[in-house]
């Protein structure tokens, strides 16, 4: 430990009797006050400071901190303590909601042509089943449905109800695995049925037992 | 609350060793320091490395509270160590249900630094007694109307400089005085400040008090 070889300044005293120096920090600043009369007298008067703000702070109408939660930081910005925590969610949100909008974005930017193709295939899974066809017609013209797979739409199973062509709300039972198996789908892979211009919601269907 | 220690009786010597101020917090099982909480139950229950722990985070505010009382540093520390000597005393004479640190050991030291002064004012001179026993007695309620009157007046300014700091300043202060059992650390987490910066809000709304204090 080396040893103080000049006077204390006013704010290693106040840290030292805010408890707020580092233990050999304070060692030293102790081992000078033993040997120096006016240092001592200097932290005597801030310690009786001390304990005069105590005692007042104990006096004042209680605190709301333990009701609210932790304020914002004063001049912590770049502080990495402080960064994760409060931009977390924040970037969680942004993420959903860029993600679904991209989804509809490129779904409507997607080519008519293409639409139609991944629409007749579709449509031929249930055309080449003649047990789901009066489910389809039930719900919309032939000529006026379409069809996608929902791959595509990364497993969202929202939809809307106009014309554009979202996916339905509730999923409908699962296509009997026969006929899965028949069209060569895999277990879970799901198949949606869009409207093209009704203004009903359609259904999505899941392969599976 | 038991707290009745008579101040004259020394402690037993069987409890000097026990006293001495560990350098390091004790852990737990985890290797994790044990919370004041954890520490205070175990002590209770007469843990002599949780009295350690626990007088190593806490003498310092007990000497300070010594300095405060016009004690020079010397004195301080042997008093602060007496009143812990007091405290492991008493637990072990199942005294103590309940261990509020460092209020209760400040307490303790208090009387023991009260108890000095009546020691010395019997042998010393009555001015400096006069003096002394005003040191002594700081901390303590005011007792004449007078002196409640400027405490009144003091709380006010303090109260108006307070209100006078940034809100998040005034919230890590209040918490820090109103929480004295907490290290800086620990109140640096609870406001997701490092350490460093919390000493440095502390100081920044202490000087703005101190000059308040200080005001004709």
């Amino acid at each position: 430990m080396s040893m103080m070889t000049r006077h204390t300044t006013d704010q290693e005293r106040m840290l030292y009797v805010m408890d707020a120096l580092e233990p050999d920090q304070r060692e030293q600043l102790e081992s000078h006050l033993l040997r120096c009369p006016d240092c001592h007298a200097a932290v005597l008067a801030e310690a009786r400071v001390e304990l005069n703000l105590r005692e007042l702070c104990a006096q004042l109408p209680a605190e709301t901190v333990e009701m609210t939660p932790a304020p914002q930081p004063m001049i912590t910005a770049g502080h990495p303590a402080v960064r994760a925590p409060r931009r977390q969610p924040m970037h969680l949100a942004l993420w959903a909601m860029s993600a679904a909008v991209l989804l509809i974005v490129l779904w409507r930017a997607e080519p008519q042509s293409t639409r139609q193709h991944r629409s007749s295939q579709t449509r031929q899974l249930f055309t080449d089943n003649p047990s789901l066809e009066p489910e389809l017609a039930s719900r919309a013209p032939e000529d006026q449905e379409e069809a996608l797979t929902c791959s595509q739409l990364a497993g969202q199973r929202l939809c809307s109800a106009d014309n554009q062509g979202a996916l339905v709300a509730s999923a409908p039972p699962p296509l009997p695995t026969s006929v899965c198996e028949s069209e060569g789908l895999a277990t879970a892979e799901t198949a949606c049925v869009l409207p093209a211009s009704a203004g009903t919601s359609e259904l999505a269907r899941t392969c599976g037992p | 609350m038991a707290l009745v220690f008579p101040v004259g009786a020394a402690p037993s010597p069987e409890l000097a060793g026990v006293a001495t101020v560990a350098k390091g917090l004790r852990e737990g099982p985890s290797g994790s320091p044990l919370s004041e909480e954890e520490l205070r139950s175990a002590a209770l229950r007469g843990d002599c490395a949780s009295w350690s722990a626990l007088i190593a985070r806490h003498n310092h505010k007990v000497v300070v509270s010594l300095l405060g009382r016009g004690v020079d540093l010397e004195r301080a520390r042997e008093l602060a160590q007496e009143a812990w000597l007091r405290l492991i005393e008493s637990q072990r004479a199942g005294r103590l249900s309940e261990l509020v640190l460092p209020g209760l050991a400040i307490v303790q030291a208090g009387f023991l630094s009260q108890n000095d002064w009546r020691g010395r004012g019997r042998s010393g001179d009555p001015a400096g007694s006069e003096r002394e026993l005003a040191d002594a007695t700081c901390g303590s309620p005011p007792a004449l109307p007078e002196e409640r009157a400027i405490q009144r007046q003091r709380l006010a300014r303090v109260q108006r400089a307070l209100a006078a700091c940034p809100p998040s300043a005034r919230q890590v202060f209040e918490y820090v005085y109103g929480h004295p059992e907490l290290t800086y650390e620990q109140v640096a987490l609870k406001f997701q400040l490092s350490a460093q910066r919390t000493k440095q809000i502390v100081c920044e709304v202490r000087k703005r008090l101190r000059e308040a204090l200080e005001e004709a």
